[in-house]
């Protein structure tokens, strides 16, 4: 178990913070142009298609497909160097953008609700495998997404 | 959009000829793990040292070109009153590992066009204790928002899930990984500066490496470090005024954030390039005699390879299969076949440490000491033409810059006094 004083790390831009909320009620949102109607992430001040400044925060279709998934065996912070290995997932989401995420498998994420496979260590996500993603709190009630896989 | 414009664009402008312009006096200065030095005393300490070489004043330096990690709060104006010149041209450049090669792009540029005679190129870091962990902490926007809070990995993490999908993708496999980080380490065992270059390094070291993230193991990762890496640039007839050996610059580009709609790096702007420069150049990949890579990572090396046009994309496996990557041609056992092409001949960045903007101006320095026949115990035999890349910057899941160029040695038109 993690030290109850180490905390993940919960810098955010201002940007990135306003996921917070949305994470709070577990609605997967993310940045969706009202010019063009793309979805975009990382957050950002302008659409990275067509340069629009309207961005809103919308929900956004879960599914997604893992690229690539390894195991962190070292870690720059004391809350995850206490929890190696720790798993991180690249998801290519079916409506664009490509997203890094834990996995559902670590323990103080929860899953997203979904019906999904009982997960065991051996059922972590891998290449290829079809996800779904959630928007949850970490410990330091920072947003974070978190990938499952699906049944 | 008219056609006109259409047309227009479809006329992509080429880089005009590096023709007139000399490399002189590549310097490596002071490299050690870490120091309580400042950044500014590697980069002056590099100036100091070309000039010395040069035979010229500080203040015949009219030009600074520089990169740095750890430069902060400082910048390239602040080292103007730190080392007391009054340069009219000064060039800060953040792009990392692809940082040498386009300062030196564009301090050609400034020479040619008048603004500058002699301008200082140097990549130069200091590096002290948990400085690389708040460098990575908040490197940009989006790795604070969106990958750093994901296992804090750093750039390794990014790298590894790159390192992944390739190997998967294209079955390379750890050996072929290591067979370029070993060839690395025997060229360093040549080059006193490495600092790793006392230790040898096995196929079963290195596959029994501790791991860090995925397939990322302890040598198939950099050491930060402190140093400083410079050259100066100037006419060719400057240079033979002040009767300095010169290596010319055949072509060079650069492209940034190439491919862009790729979910997951495996290429990057080299591809849309390469061919460029061969024509500019009238050689082919078999005439150039080293190849210098960006090798943050032995995946992004296999990238080049791949990309230059060294052999086709997902082949590079092969590649360090069947070619000898060392200075001297020796193939320790781990490649077979005659080929040989020296790589990374001070033993890059994974055996010399990653300096001076991580290590982008490492490769291209090294060339320059290489054409010049300045190399000592790993001098490669008849080096003529180096081509030497550039990749940096991981602003979120992938390096967004790439440069390269093509180098020469100008051995035959000194003695023919052309």
């Amino acid at each position: 178990m993690a030290d109850s004083k180490q905390m993940p790390p919960a810098k955010r831009t201002n940007l990135g913070a306003q996921l917070k909320p949305f994470a709070e009620q577990g609605e997967l949102r993310l940045q969706q142009c009202l010019s063009c109607q793309q979805f975009v992430y990382p957050p950002r001040e302008v659409c990275g298609h067509c340069l629009s400044g309207e961005l809103s925060w919308e929900a956004c279709p879960a599914e997604g497909q893992v690229l690539a998934r390894v195991d962190l065996h070292n870690s720059f912070e004391p809350f995850y160097a206490e929890q190696l290995p720790w798993v991180l997932l690249s998801v290519k989401l079916d409506a664009g953008p490509v997203v890094y995420a834990h996995s559902s498998s670590h323990a103080g994420l929860e899953d997203s609700g979904l019906e999904v496979e009982a997960l065991e260590i051996e059922s972590k996500a891998n290449s290829g495998d079809r996800v779904t993603l959630s928007l949850q709190l970490d410990e330091a009630e920072a947003p974070v997404f978190v990938a499952q896989p699906l049944k | 959009m008219s056609s006109t414009f259409q047309n227009f664009q479809q006329a992509k402008s080429q880089p005009s000829s590096y023709q007139g312009i000399a490399l002189v006096c590549p310097v490596s200065v002071g490299y050690a793990k870490q120091s309580e030095k400042g950044a500014a005393y590697f980069i002056g300490r590099s100036l100091g040292e070309m000039i010395q070489q040069a035979g010229i004043h500080k203040d015949d330096v009219d030009g600074l070109a520089i990169s740095s990690f750890s430069l902060g709060p400082d910048s390239v104006i602040s080292l103007c009153q730190h080392f007391d010149i009054s340069p009219r041209y000064l060039e800060q450049l953040p792009f990392g590992g692809a940082s040498g090669v386009i300062a030196m792009r564009r301090a050609a540029r400034a020479v040619q066009m008048g603004d500058a005679d002699i301008v200082a190129c140097i990549g130069g870091d200091t590096n002290q204790a948990g400085s690389f962990a708040d460098l990575i902490a908040d490197f940009s926007t989006f790795t604070r928002d969106a990958s750093y809070p994901y296992g804090a990995g750093g750039p390794n993490a990014a790298f590894a899930l790159i390192t992944q999908h390739y190997m998967e993708q294209y079955g390379a496999t750890r050996e072929d990984f290591g067979r370029i980080a070993i060839a690395q380490r025997y060229n360093a065992n040549h080059y006193p500066t490495a600092l790793l270059g006392h230790k040898t390094l096995s196929m079963d070291d290195y596959l029994n490496a501790r791991p860090i993230a995925g397939p990322v193991h302890m040598f198939d990762c950099v050491m930060p470090c402190a140093g400083g890496e410079g050259f100066l640039m100037m006419s060719v007839e400057r240079a033979k005024f002040l009767g300095l050996p010169y290596v010319t610059i055949l072509a060079a580009d650069e492209l940034h954030h190439a491919h862009r709609d790729d979910p997951i790096q495996y290429r990057a702007g080299w591809t849309l390039y390469a061919n460029e420069l061969y024509q500019q150049t009238n050689i082919g990949p078999n005439d150039i005699d080293m190849l210098q890579t960006y090798d943050d990572y032995p995946v992004i090396s296999m990238m080049q390879m791949e990309d230059l046009g060294f052999c086709a994309k997902g082949e590079a496996k092969h590649f360090v299969r069947e070619t000898a990557l060392t200075f001297d041609g020796h193939n320790l056992g781990y490649s077979s076949g005659n080929n040989c092409l020296p790589h990374n001949t001070s033993g890059g960045q994974l055996s010399v440490g990653q300096a001076g903007s991580a290590a982008g101006f490492l490769g291209l320095v090294e060339s320059i000491r290489q054409l010049l026949g300045q190399a000592e115990k790993n001098q490669v035999q008849d080096a003529r033409h180096a081509m030497v890349s550039g990749y940096g910057m991981i602003n979120y899941d992938r390096g967004l810059c790439s440069s390269a160029a093509i180098l020469a040695s100008t051995t035959s038109d000194t003695v023919g006094g052309q």
